[in-house]
C-alpha cells in the first residue's frame, strides 16, 4: 500500500501529516492560508506538496464549520436494509431546516446499533473540493469536523473501558469538542474559541472562557443526552498556553489527559516525529484512509466519477504495466521462436544429408539379404559335412599298444530316409596288429562312437592283419 | 484503426490495452511450443536416422566380410589353391597332386570337385585337414584315403569347394 495523506483544513492553517504504512515514513507540515487570497494559498498548498513530495492519490480532508453536523442516533431498526428504509424516509426530519438537495449526508454504523450520521451542505463541499482542485488534490474522502479524532484514540484506556469522555481539538480560531460514549462516537461540537485568543498576561482569563464553553456544551449534552462527561482527552495547539492543562484541571475538577497519539498507534519515535498534537487530527484522517471507511462527506456524483478515474487511471497503470511485461514475453518468445525456426532448418537439411546416405545403404541391404542366404545354405551344408580332423584325431588318439594302420579309406553312398536323401559315409580301415587282443580292444574303442562297424577279415596266427568297416 | 477506436471505448481502454497484448502473446506462445515440438520430433527423427546408418554401417562392414568368404567367380581357383598352401604351410607338409575339375550342380547351388595327394606322417595330415575345416568351410572333404608306401603317409582326399 503506498503513503496516506491527512489534511486538517481550518480557516488559518492546513496541517499536512503523511506517513507509509509499515515503513514508519512521516512527513508532517503546517499551511498558513491568506485569508480571501485563495490563490496565493494554493501556491503554498502545491509548493509544500512538491517539497515534501506527497502522494496525491490518497488522501483524507475534513470539514470544518458550522454547516458541518455529526451526531449519533439509535435507529428504531437494527437491520441494514431496513434501517436503509427508514433513513430514507427520515432524512428530512434528521437534517435542521435545510432541504435535502442542498445537502451531503453520510452515516456510519457500529457495532452497538448506533448510527452516526453527518451532514454538510453541498455549496461549502463544493467550495472546499474547488479549492483543492485549484491545489491539484482529489481527497479521496472528506470526513466531518473532528470525527477522525475517533481514530487516534480508539486505543486509548477510556474508550476501551466504554467511558463517557470528550476529546477537546484545540485549533487557533476554533476548536472541536468529540464526545464518545459506550466507546463510540456520539457527536462533534465546533467551539467558536481558540488558542487565538490567549495573551501571556491573561491565561486565567483564557481559561476561565474555556471553561465556560466547554461547561455551556456538556451541559447541553447532560441535559439533551444525559451524558455525564468527567474526562477530557487535550489535544490540538493547547501546548502554545503554557500550563492550560493544570490549570483547567484544578478550575473544571475533571480528569485531563494529553497522551502521546502517535505512541498509541505505536509509530516509533525513529519515525521522527516528537510528541506534536497539533497534527492528531491530520493523522487521525490519514487513519481514516488506511480503513477507507466512514463518513465520507463527497458527494454521491463526485464518488461515482472519481471511482471511475480511479479504476480508469488503475486500468492505465495496469496496461502500462502489462504492456511491459507483454513485451518482455513477446520479446522472450520471439527469440524462442527464431531460435527454433533456425535450428528446426538445421536439422532438415541435416535430416536431408542423413536420408541421402541411407539410401546408398539400399544396395548394401539387398546384398546383405542374398549373402545371409547364402551363408545360411553354407552353414547348413557345413554342419553335414564329415570332419575328418576329428575322425582322425579320435582313431589316432584311441589307437591300443601293438595295433596300427597300413590303409584307410572312405566311401559314400547316398541313402533314402522318408523324403530326405541321406549321404552316408563308410569307412575301411586295414591295418595290423601284435595279437587278436589288441584288435578287440581297438573294435571295442569304435563301439562306443561309431556303428555298423563290420570285421571284414583278421588273419595271422601272433602278429594278425584286419580289416574293418565302419560309418560314421 | 477507427474499428478499434470505438471497440476500446465500448469495452474500456484497460481491457483492450491488456486482453489485446496478452492474445498476442498467446499467439506467439502457441508458436513457441509448435515450433519446440516440432523441433523436438526433428531431433528424435535424426536420432533414428543416425541409428539406421550406424546399423547399415555395421551390416555394410559385415557384407564386406561375407563378400571376401563368398570370393568373386574369378577369385575361386585362386581361393582354393591359396586356402590349400596355407593349410600345408600350418601342417608343415608339401601339397602332392591337386585336381580340381569342372563346375557341377546340386541342389540349389554348384561345387567344383577337388582331389588332392599329400604326403606326410598322421598328424600333419589331422593338422592339414583340421585347419582347412576350421578356416575354410566351403572346403568340404567327403572322402579320404590313407596308405603307408615308403614308411610315409600318402593321403588322397576328395572333395568339393562349394559355389553359392
Amino acid at each position: 500500500m503506498g503513503s496516506i495523506v491527512g489534511l486538517d483544513i481550518s480557516d488559518e492553517f492546513i496541517k499536512v501529516f503523511e506517513f507509509l504504512p509499515g515503513e514508519n515514513r512521516i512527513s508532517c507540515a503546517t499551511i498558513r492560508l491568506s485569508v480571501g487570497d485563495t490563490a496565493s494559498s494554493c501556491k503554498r498548498v502545491i509548493e509544500i506538496f512538491e517539497k515534501l513530495k506527497l502522494c496525491r492519490d490518497n488522501i483524507v480532508v475534513n470539514l470544518r464549520g458550522s454547516y458541518i453536523l455529526a451526531r449519533s442516533y439509535q435507529p428504531p431498526l437494527s437491520n441494514k436494509a431496513d434501517f436503509e428504509d427508514w433513513f430514507v424516509n427520515n432524512i428530512e426530519s434528521l437534517i435542521p431546516s435545510t432541504p435535502i438537495d442542498d445537502v451531503v449526508y453520510s452515516y456510519q454504523r457500529f457495532k452497538s446499533g448506533r448510527v452516526l450520521i453527518a451532514f454538510a451542505r453541498l455549496q461549502q463541499v463544493r467550495r472546499q473540493l474547488d479549492f483543492l482542485k485549484s491545489c491539484n488534490i482529489a481527497p479521496q474522502m472528506i470526513d466531518a469536523s473532528a470525527l477522525a479524532l475517533y481514530n487516534v484514540f480508539k486505543e486509548h484506556p477510556w474508550t476501551k473501558q466504554r467511558s463517557d469522555f470528550g476529546i477537546l481539538n484545540l485549533g487557533y480560531k476554533r476548536s472541536e469538542l468529540l464526545l464518545i460514549t459506550g466507546g463510540e462516537p456520539y457527536g462533534v461540537n465546533e467551539i467558536d474559541f481558540g488558542v487565538g485568543y490567549y495573551k501571556k498576561a491573561e491565561l486565567k482569563n483564557f481559561v476561565l472562557s474555556l471553561q465556560s464553553v466547554l461547561l455551556r456544551v456538556l451541559s447541553y449534552y447532560k441535559r439533551s443526552a444525559g451524558l455525564e462527561i468527567k474526562k477530557i482527552i487535550m489535544t490540538g495547539d493547547y501546548k502554545r498556553v503554557p500550563g492550560l492543562k493544570k490549570n483547567l484541571k484544578e478550575i473544571m475538577d475533571m480528569d485531563i489527559q494529553t497522551p502521546n497519539p502517535f505512541r498509541l498507534k505505536k509509530i516509533s519515535s525513529s519515525a521522527g516525529l516528537k510528541h506534536n498534537p497539533s497534527y492528531t487530527l491530520a493523522y487521525g484522517l490519514a487513519l481514516k484512509g488506511l480503513d477507507s471507511e466512514g463518513i465520507n462527506l463527497i458527494p454521491y456524483e463526485e464518488q461515482q466519477a472519481q471511482k471511475r478515474l480511479k479504476y480508469r487511471t488503475r486500468m492505465k497503470q495496469l496496461a502500462k504495466k502489462s504492456l511491459i511485461y507483454a513485451g518482455i514475453s513477446a520479446f522472450v518468445l520471439l527469440a524462442i521462436i527464431l531460435f527454433f525456426i533456425k535450428n528446426n532448418q538445421k536439422f532438415s537439411k541435416l535430416i536431408e544429408k542423413l536420408e541421402l546416405r541411407r539410401s546408398t545403404f539400399n544396395t548394401v541391404i539387398n546384398e546383405n539379404r542374398v549373402i545371409s542366404e547364402k551363408l545360411s545354405k553354407l552353414q547348413e551344408l557345413s554342419r553335414k559335412r564329415v570332419f575328418w580332423s576329428e575322425f582322425l584325431y579320435h582313431l589316432g588318439s584311441n589307437l591300443p599298444a601293438g595295433l596300427y594302420f597300413t590303409e584307410l579309406k572312405s566311401d559314400f553312398r547316398l541313402v533314402s530316409q522318408g523324403k530326405e536323401v541321406v549321404r552316408k559315409t563308410t569307412v575301411q580301415v586295414k591295418g595290423k596288429a601284435k595279437d587278436y587282443k589288441a584288435v578287440l580292444n581297438f573294435i571295442k574303442v569304435l563301439e562306443k562312437e561309431y556303428h555298423n562297424i563290420v570285421i571284414e577279415s583278421i588273419k595271422g596266427e601272433g602278429e594278425c592283419t584286419f580289416t574293418i568297416n565302419l560309418e560314421i | 484503426m477507427y474499428l478499434y477506436d470505438k471497440f476500446r471505448d465500448l469495452i474500456g481502454h484497460g481491457v483492450v490495452n491488456i486482453a489485446v497484448p496478452w492474445f498476442l502473446i498467446v499467439i506467439l506462445l502457441y508458436l513457441a511450443v509448435f515450433t519446440c515440438s516440432h523441433n523436438r520430433s526433428l531431433r528424435l527423427r535424426i536420432r533414428r536416422l543416425k541409428q539406421e546408418i550406424s546399423e547399415l554401417e555395421k551390416i555394410s562392414s559385415q557384407v564386406e566380410v561375407s563378400r571376401k568368404v563368398l570370393s568373386s567367380p574369378d577369385e575361386r581357383l585362386s581361393a582354393i589353391l591359396n586356402t590349400l598352401n596355407t593349410a600345408g604351410k600350418w601342417a608343415g607338409i608339401g601339397l602332392g597332386e591337386v585336381g580340381i575339375g569342372d563346375e557341377l550342380e546340386r541342389d540349389g547351388y554348384y561345387v567344383l570337385p577337388i582331389s588332392l595327394v599329400i604326403k606326410g606322417n598322421y598328424n600333419q595330415i589331422g593338422r592339414f585337414i583340421n585347419w582347412i575345416e576350421r578356416c575354410d568351410n566351403r572346403i568340404q572333404f567327403t572322402q579320404i584315403r590313407l596308405e603307408t608306401k615308403a614308411g610315409r603317409i600318402v593321403c588322397e582326399l576328395k572333395g568339393e569347394f562349394i559355389i553359392l
